[in-house]
């Protein structure tokens, strides 16, 4: 009874006091009000805190078994292991919410914790303040998950079988955050708007907190994929299903921002298209919420068809009718200091590929949303598979890849000819690449287009990087030292080629699965089996030819429904994967193996592990550029100072 | 500069729709519903969401499987082969994609399972 109490009360506190954050924040904007602005910011500090302290009450109901809370009874039962109670926390409906909601505040407060008493950081707690409320009113009111159950079962009903795997400890705790942190950008976006600021000031702040939530999302979709193939024995990754569409898509909007930004930051343009896509970034992620709890959309993932449907729909209209608003008040404000000089320069670069993220997200939208559109228009719903996806995001993400390799030599403003000279690298990797897929007698049209392209881009990091230790080597001192030093001062600037590099190797692990996959059934005569309590495992030991040995598995749980899950036998090296699923066993004491040969599926996870560091980095606090550099004039040594 | 610009755009903004719409054109599967189907197959591909019933039979040792979809009321017959997932078991709700055949039996191209709503079974008293 205690922990309810204290849960209730704690989220109840937190409505309060982030309501008032939110009025007082948006007071103190208008008025200018300095003092106020400060007690707002305190006011949103302890209602981050009183989150925290609900959120608490419920991990150690979990802890402790207490299962007259009914969400606790639902989710976890005594034999759930530690590790996997704490995992409880977030396996429903209500627990998710309260852990956005805890991100939510937590990113939120600290974002607030740097910003001095002006109009802008005041706006800005409004707006945290009313996105806050939002999910505590929902929280309080709608889908609380201190609820009571009318009675104390003896046990829990226990966490579902799918969901008990380590993965769970990781892969929903950062899609959740990432999709929470958006919010963070969007409200000082907002916030810059309301005060009427379109300088380069705001916009660092801005871009710091983007590319944090657009790395946890990056670690969201890269954990999910994982979990999917490690887990769920299917052999894929990526199925365009609409819970991992809606995943993307805030993704694919930031992606562009975190470039674009830059044009904002240095040359004072595409203020109001970078505003623009903040918006887009966090609108799309509240849709994504929408469309994952309110079953609107069928999808593969069916999660709780809740009320709290009709909540978020009512939520994103008012985000996207004040947001529209607001910066259809404020497009004066947002016309640029200058204009692009011209389109061959690193500005043309960065726009082309804004306007191909931009198609990409639409075309996901567009396949996502079009049962809807469909059932509206004909009344009868249609939907597009994985074919439809592969189709039309291929051109464009092949189009990206040329622009990875070409973008990063391009010079800003204008490019002369000089830079031609530096596409011999990029170009004799390309032709490499294609001779030797040609005399590997490969004739895949997609193949022969995707290898060169990606050797390109690999080569153009790759100089980048060979650029900073040829200008290290002319230093005073030992150059390795100076090359870490060079690297720890630009971190922005080789963070992002360590985020590019990530990219081409996780694209070779895409295309590496996508073109090469194999897929065998065999069958095994006799097996033997083991029961334990409630549960059946089959396990059958693989003896392979080179003297190695791996063990497939399948458990069948007598509770939820007589469902199983697989113990995939996964063989990685660096080239390909050997991957072994058990079949459900046909009771005729034969047991059928499904045996995939993915290749290049590990690229996908060292890519994506590049990525995430990279963008961590550039996050970093500190670095090369301040505000103070971004007004200094574009021109400067090629080698020695270019910082982006 | 802006013209160039927007012609880029719009350049663009053609291959995506044309992409989008042959795309769309070419994989759009109607959901139709069970009762429909038997009234009237039609000639494409359909997708189909129904209940798993209890009849379900493994054939050719396990690669095939055949049941019975059930939604409101109606039913039709389903044969599978392939990879089934795991959660595959009379009850659940699954989506397939394929077409009626004439002998009245919906032919499975593809088979999705549905993921147990809430992820949870009900508490015990």
């Amino acid at each position: 009874m205690l922990l309810a109490d204290v849960g209730s009360g704690a989220l109840l506190a937190a409505l309060a006091l982030s309501a008032f954050a939110a009025l007082l924040g948006f007071l103190s904007g208008a008025r200018g009000l300095v003092l106020q602005a400060l007690v707002a910011r305190r006011a949103l500090w302890a209602a981050a805190g009183a989150v925290v302290v609900g959120a608490a009450a419920l991990e150690a109901a979990f802890l402790t078994h207490d299962f007259v809370i009914a969400y606790v009874a639902e989710h976890s039962d005594l034999a759930t292991p530690a590790p996997l109670l704490a995992a409880g926390f977030y396996s429903g409906q209500e627990g998710s919410l309260l852990y956005w909601t805890l991100v939510l505040a937590v990113i939120g407060g600290l974002s607030l914790a740097g910003t001095s008493g002006g109009r802008l950081p005041a706006y800005a707690i409004g707006v945290l303040g009313s996105i806050l409320t939002f999910f505590l009113l929902v929280l309080n009111f709608v889908a609380g998950p201190f609820a009571l159950l009318g009675f104390v079962p003896a046990d829990g009903a226990g966490l579902n079988p799918l969901l008990r795997d380590g993965g769970m400890l990781i892969h929903p705790p950062f899609l959740l955050a990432g999709f929470a942190s958006f919010a963070v950008p969007f409200s000082f976006a907002m916030a810059a708007l309301l005060a009427g600021r379109a300088d380069a000031a705001w916009i660092t702040l801005t871009r710091r907190l983007a590319l944090l939530a657009w790395g946890l999302q990056s670690a969201g979709l890269t954990l999910g994929m994982w979990w999917a193939y490690h887990v769920l024995g299917w052999g894929g990754y990526w199925g365009w299903d609409p819970v991992e569409n809606v995943a993307l898509l805030p993704w694919l909007v930031t992606t562009a921002y975190v470039h674009s930004s830059q044009i904002q930051e240095r040359r004072g343009m595409l203020k109001g298209w970078n505003q623009g896509l903040v918006v887009a970034a966090f609108l799309l992620a509240v849709f994504g919420t929408f469309v994952v709890r309110s079953g609107v959309i069928q999808s593969v993932h069916s999660f709780a068809i809740s009320p709290i449907g009709p909540w978020f729909l009512a939520f994103l209209a008012v985000a996207v009718l004040a947001s529209g608003l607001l910066l259809a008040v404020r497009a004066p404000l947002l016309r640029g200091d200058r204009s692009l000089e011209s389109s061959v320069s690193r500005e043309g670069a960065f726009l082309l590929q804004n306007l191909l993220f931009v198609a990409l997200a639409f075309a996901v939208f567009w396949g996502t949303v079009l049962p809807l559109v469909s059932q509206f228009i004909q009344g009868r719903a249609a939907a597009v598979g994985p074919p439809f996806y592969e189709r039309v995001t291929a051109p464009f993400f092949l189009a990206l890849l040329a622009l990875l390799a070409v973008g990063p030599l391009l010079p800003w403003r204008r490019a002369g000819t000089a830079w031609l000279r530096t596409l011999k690298w990029p170009l004799t990797a390309a032709a490499a690449a294609l001779a030797a897929l040609l005399g590997a007698g490969l004739q895949n049209p997609a193949v022969l287009l995707a290898g060169p392209v990606l050797a390109a881009g690999a080569t153009t990091s790759i100089l980048e990087y060979a650029k900073g230790v040829r200008f290290a080597t002319r230093l005073p001192g030992s150059w390795p030292v100076a090359a870490a030093r060079l690297a720890i001062r630009n971190r922005r600037r080789y963070g992002a080629y360590l985020a590019h590099l990530g990219i081409v190797v996780a694209a070779c692990g895409f295309a590496g699965s996508h073109f090469w996959q194999q897929e065998r059934q065999l069958t095994l005569e006799s097996i033997g089996s083991a029961s334990a309590a409630g549960t059946t495992t089959t396990t059958a030991f693989l003896s392979l030819g080179d003297g190695e040995s791996l063990t497939a598995g399948r458990t069948v749980y007598d509770s939820f429904g007589g469902q199983s899950t697989t113990r995939v036998a996964i063989r990685s090296s660096a080239f390909e994967d050997l991957y072994i699923v058990l079949q459900p066993s046909t009771g005729a004491g034969s047991v059928n193996l499904t045996v995939f040969v993915n290749p290049l599926v590990g690229w996908i996870w060292t890519g994506a592990a590049l990525l995430i560091l990279g963008a961590l980095s550039g996050s970093w606090p500190g670095g090369r550029r301040s505000p103070e550099r971004v007004a200094a004039p574009a021109r400067r040594p090629a080698l020695a100072g270019s910082a982006e | 500069m802006l013209l160039r610009w927007g012609a880029v755009g719009a350049v663009l903004a053609a291959c995506l729709g044309y992409l989008v719409f042959s795309a769309t054109a070419g994989n759009a599967q109607y959901y139709r519903t069970v009762a429909e189907l038997k009234r009237d197959p039609g000639v494409g591909e359909a997708r189909m969401l129904g209940t798993v019933q209890d009849d379900v039979q493994r054939l050719d040792d396990g690669r095939e499987v055949r049941f019975s979809a059930a939604q409101d009321g109606a039913t039709i017959p389903v044969v599978y082969s392939g990879q089934l997932p795991d959660i595959f078991r009379p009850g659940i709700q699954v989506v397939v994609e394929g077409r009626v055949q004439p002998d009245g039996v919906f032919l499975a191209r593809t088979l999705l399972a549905k993921c147990p709503s809430r992820f949870t079974a009900t508490p015990t008293k």
